[in-house]
């Protein structure tokens, strides 16, 4: 019980937000206990499972677009911009959209449990320090949990690293780019919000 | 000034182009937004991961040209951006004496990569191809057009063209029914070969645009003429507006266009630029015999309080968003939203000689 919390909050000391439950998303609506149960088994699976969601800083908003507007001219006739649909805020996701071949073992299921806590180097770092190479570490780090890849886990891609998606995406009935494709990172559960 | 080319970093193994979009989608030719990261924003694709310097909101819809080895993203064609222009080689047979885009000896062949890009462009829009020379590599050039028309009618293509290269076999492929949205866009600098030969550093150069123009005129080509503004054409643009009238009357569009202070103009500047304000009877005369006559002109990259305001409505707003730049002068200037300021580059001090309208 203490320990638990104890990983918690170092976790979140290390950069990595919990996946937000639904009654925090809408504390208004949650009884008067207000946050998550600690003890709430569900929870405690969720957050230690290998979904390596990390919550990034929020969208800009969209209303910075019409700055566009001002550099048309009175004749650009009819033509008008497609129109995005801003994303509904913060809606916690309970399971992954698996697109993938179902009868194989999902990454998630044998890989080692959170490498992110074991790792020298911190793995997740703050939102804001995000980059292309952490993504590509964390796939080096499933790949090689996974004994496709034994190279370093660097951040770059090498030939070793694009020989071991390809074998990866072949094994896995995954269109084989020999690249890190949205396949690849719904594989290791790989995801930003 | 808005950057086209962005520092960029993928683990694709070639080039690739895509269209970035907001959402995951299943279209393979689409890259949805991963992460907002320090360095700008981070992209996943079915050609694979990329990270762009710049913040996803600025580049949502934007067609991109990611070359992992060069590190670099080219937005090649900008969401909501009525300028869009592709430059399919660098190479030109021409050396204008204002040329804003000197050329280069090499060609780099990235029309496959162009082509994916005009499928991918937003509904109903008009993208420029420019170069160099783009009818250096006319084979290709027409492949390029036909394909994307065939799949998208619903696309225009402004085609800048020195005109040098047009064939009469040419002038039966052209008369294609795709080729009604494609303007070509032709240079001409003077109604006498010698002064035209003189400003494109061509010998012939006049004669050859002559055939081309009979060849497209076969062909029922939509032509857009231009003519660059300097101290050495405007005195002969009277001339000129005849010489159009008499035998080219079947344009489009006749567009006469401000000096870019970039390229060889730059060295030039104060050889070749002409202050309008003081100097603008050659031009009144001259469009007040093309329209005369029938002919459209429209003044480009001119700022509206520099032309007499019996000839304001001919100006366009001409210059592209990106290169596009205002003193701050203007901020309390009603016809902004109509004018089409100054280039990027244009000399600082007479950005600031205008006079809000």
């Amino acid at each position: 019980m203490k320990k638990r919390r104890f990983l918690i909050s170092s976790l979140v000391m290390a950069g990595i937000a919990p996946v937000p439950h639904a009654s925090m998303a809408a504390p208004g609506l949650s009884p008067a206990s207000g946050g998550p149960d600690p003890d709430d088994d569900d929870q405690m699976i969720q957050r230690f499972s290998q979904d390596h969601m990390f919550l990034l800083a929020g969208h800009r908003s969209h209303s910075s677009h019409a700055s566009h507007g001002s550099h048309r001219s009175g004749s650009s006739g009819t033509y008008r911009a497609p129109v995005y649909t801003p994303r509904a805020p913060a809606a916690p996701r309970t399971s992954a959209p698996s697109t993938r071949n179902e009868r194989s073992t999902p990454p998630s299921s044998i890989l080692p449990s959170s490498p992110a806590i074991t790792t020298a180097e911190p793995l997740y770092s703050t939102p804001s320090a995000t980059s292309i190479k952490n993504v590509v570490r964390q796939v080096q780090l499933g790949l090689k949990s996974y004994g496709y890849y034994d190279g370093a886990i660097d951040g770059i891609v090498g030939p070793m690293m694009r020989s071991a998606l390809s074998r990866f995406q072949t094994d896995f009935n995954l269109n084989v780019t020999g690249t890190i494709t949205p396949e690849v990172l719904d594989a290791f559960k790989i995801r930003a919000q | 000034m808005i950057a086209l080319a962005l520092r960029a970093a993928s683990d694709a193994p070639a080039p690739f182009v895509t269209r970035l979009t907001r959402k995951p989608d299943s279209d393979p030719a689409l890259s949805h937004f991963l992460a907002a990261t320090q360095a700008g924003s981070l992209w996943s694709g079915a050609q694979g991961l990329f990270e762009v310097a710049s913040a996803a909101e600025d580049l949502i819809g934007d067609v991109v040209l990611v070359d992992p080895f060069e590190g670099r993203a080219d937005r090649l064609i900008r969401s909501a951006s009525r300028h869009n222009t592709l430059v399919v080689t660098e190479q030109c047979d021409q050396l204008c004496a204002m040329c804003s885009q000197p050329p280069k000896k090499t060609h780099v062949d990235r029309f496959d990569l162009l082509e994916t890009a005009c499928l991918l462009a937003d509904q109903g829009i008009t993208i420029g191809i420019s170069g160099g020379e783009p009818t250096l590599h006319r084979a290709r050039l027409f492949a390029m057009l036909e394909s994307v028309l065939e799949a998208r009618p619903d696309l225009t293509f402004h085609v800048l063209s020195n005109a040098q290269h047009f064939t009469a076999d040419d002038a039966l492929r052209l008369r294609s029914p795709c080729y009604r949205n494609v303007v070509w866009g032709i240079p001409v600098y003077a109604a006498d070969a010698a002064s035209h030969d003189a400003i494109v550093g061509k010998a012939g150069a006049f004669e050859r645009l002559m055939v081309s123009f009979t060849h497209l005129l076969r062909a029922g080509a939509r032509i857009e003429l231009r003519t660059v503004l300097s101290s050495s054409t405007a005195e002969r643009l009277d001339t000129l507006a005849s010489f159009i009238a008499r035998n080219l009357a079947h344009i489009e569009q006749w567009s006469v266009m401000g000096l870019e202070n970039i390229g060889f103009a730059r060295s030039r500047w104060s050889e070749l630029h002409l202050d309008l304000r003081r100097d603008f009877d050659a031009v009144s005369k001259a469009l007040d015999r093309a329209i005369l006559h029938g002919i459209r002109p429209r003044l480009f990259n001119i700022p509206l309080c520099h032309v007499p305001e019996a000839y304001r409505s001919y100006a366009v707003a001409s210059i592209s968003d990106w290169k596009q730049r205002f003193s701050d002068k203007c901020a309390p200037c009603a016809a902004r939203p109509d004018c089409s300021g100054f280039f990027e580059w244009h000399p600082p001090e007479l950005v600031e000689e205008v006079f809000p309208l």
